[in-house]
């Protein structure tokens, strides 16, 4: 990055990149958890204070639920960005139309090939359970998911959002996982992990402790807000 | 009235009928996804299955469950406990398997992940009740997925 990170997650925040700073901001975001962590506190800390403070008289809620919430241009941004690599991605190699996806007919028992209506297949799941088994048994689906995308040149989204008692998931202490989603983190630029903050606050303050959540995972202010929001956006829904 | 206008309502209506009619027509497509071996857990989302037919009306209704993870154990006949090397629950005893055939004979269909399968070395012939090979989906993450994209509402009682 090129400028000064922190004048550039405030500018960020407060929505006052250009477009092509913007890009270059998320791009930079992406490399760098650290520095999506800070702007996505930084957010958080923003929409406390505006909470704190309540609307203002003269400013419409609409305006005030766009400035709390940058999840809609972090999104846009990232589908962009994705769409655009996938679509290279996908340009450079021939498509092959494989049958191996088992589509189901109004019988359920069609064995036609995907043709999905969006070019591309985004997937948001919602990880509430703390059984690390079950944890494990999701990683395996979604890793078999990503690869058979991968294989078809497919393009595809995933995100997991640890949120609750879901969270273990991504604490350095209480993961069983760690190694292996920094494995697929890095073999999977269109696998995303998501912490909540709302949870990780609870428990610091519940248990008197700190939480560390892991590297490769992101951070949103609330974990059920992402994931309503992305079923708005259109993705499809799995609650584990 | 206006001849002209009278025209134009009779036209109307006779664009807007069949649109009604096959808004009428068309089933409520609903996916119940069920990843859990608590037999309370189960026998509260068949009960929820059964609610939630009653309240349409008859065919209106294209309901699909989707068993993954330890929610298979609902159609694991419990003597596959004693033949399969991994532990875990059997649960489809008496009482669930009436409930199981009382849904499907309204039409539900009880789709089974393989990779799960796979995972705890059942085999569908010999450990599950009454799934034959087009109600096994290779991964049932991707089928529900795939029905989400086809316009199914996701449920997870």
């Amino acid at each position: 990055m090129r400028h000064n990170d922190e004048l550039d997650i405030n500018a960020y925040v407060d929505g006052e990149l250009t477009p092509e700073e913007r890009l270059e901001f998320l791009e930079a975001m992406r490399d760098n958890p650290e520095l999506s962590r800070e702007a996505c506190e930084l957010t958080n800390l923003k929409s406390q204070l505006q909470l704190a403070y309540a609307n203002p008289p003269g400013l419409s809620a609409g305006a005030t639920a766009r400035k709390r919430s940058p999840w809609g241009a972090i999104a846009a941004g990232t589908v962009l960005l994705t769409t655009g690599l996938l679509g290279g991605w996908v340009l450079g190699t021939a498509p092959n139309h494989s049958e191996r996806f088992v589509m189901l007919d109004a019988e359920g028992r069609g064995q036609a090939p995907a043709t999905a209506e969006s070019p591309e297949t985004r997937i948001v799941v919602h990880l509430t359970n703390p059984n690390q088994a079950v944890a494990g048994e999701l990683l395996d689906d979604v890793e078999h998911m990503l690869r058979a995308y991968q294989r078809d040149g497919q393009p595809l989204r995933v995100e997991i959002v640890s949120h609750g008692d879901g969270l273990d998931l991504l604490r350095t202490r209480l993961s069983e996982h760690q190694e292996r989603i920094g494995k697929l983190s890095q073999a999977f630029g269109n696998l995303t992990f998501v912490a909540c903050k709302n949870t990780i606050d609870r428990v610091e303050v519940s248990q008197g402790i700190e939480v560390n959540i892991i590297p490769e995972a992101q951070i949103t202010g609330s974990g059920v807000n992402h994931v309503a929001k992305r079923q708005k956006e259109g993705w499809s829904y799995i609650r584990v | 009235m206006h001849w002209l206008s009278r025209i134009r309502r009779l036209l109307l209506l006779g664009l807007l009928l069949p649109t009604l009619a096959l808004a009428g027509a068309e089933a409520e497509k609903v996916l119940y996804h069920l990843d859990s071996d608590d037999p309370g857990k189960q026998r509260e989302a068949l009960r929820m299955m059964q609610n939630h037919i009653n309240a349409v009306k008859p065919d209106q209704l294209d309901l699909v469950v989707v068993l993954n993870g330890n929610g298979i154990s609902l159609l694991l006949e419990q003597d596959a406990l004693s033949r399969r090397s991994s532990t875990g629950r059997a649960n489809a005893d008496q009482v669930v398997t009436a409930q199981v055939d009382n849904l499907r004979g309204q039409g539900v269909r009880f789709l089974v992940c393989q990779a799960s399968m796979q995972a705890r070395h059942v085999q569908r012939e010999r450990d599950l009740y009454h799934v034959d090979k087009q109600q096994l989906v290779e991964n049932g993450m991707l089928a529900m997925v795939h029905l989400q994209q086809q316009g199914y509402a996701y449920l997870k009682p």
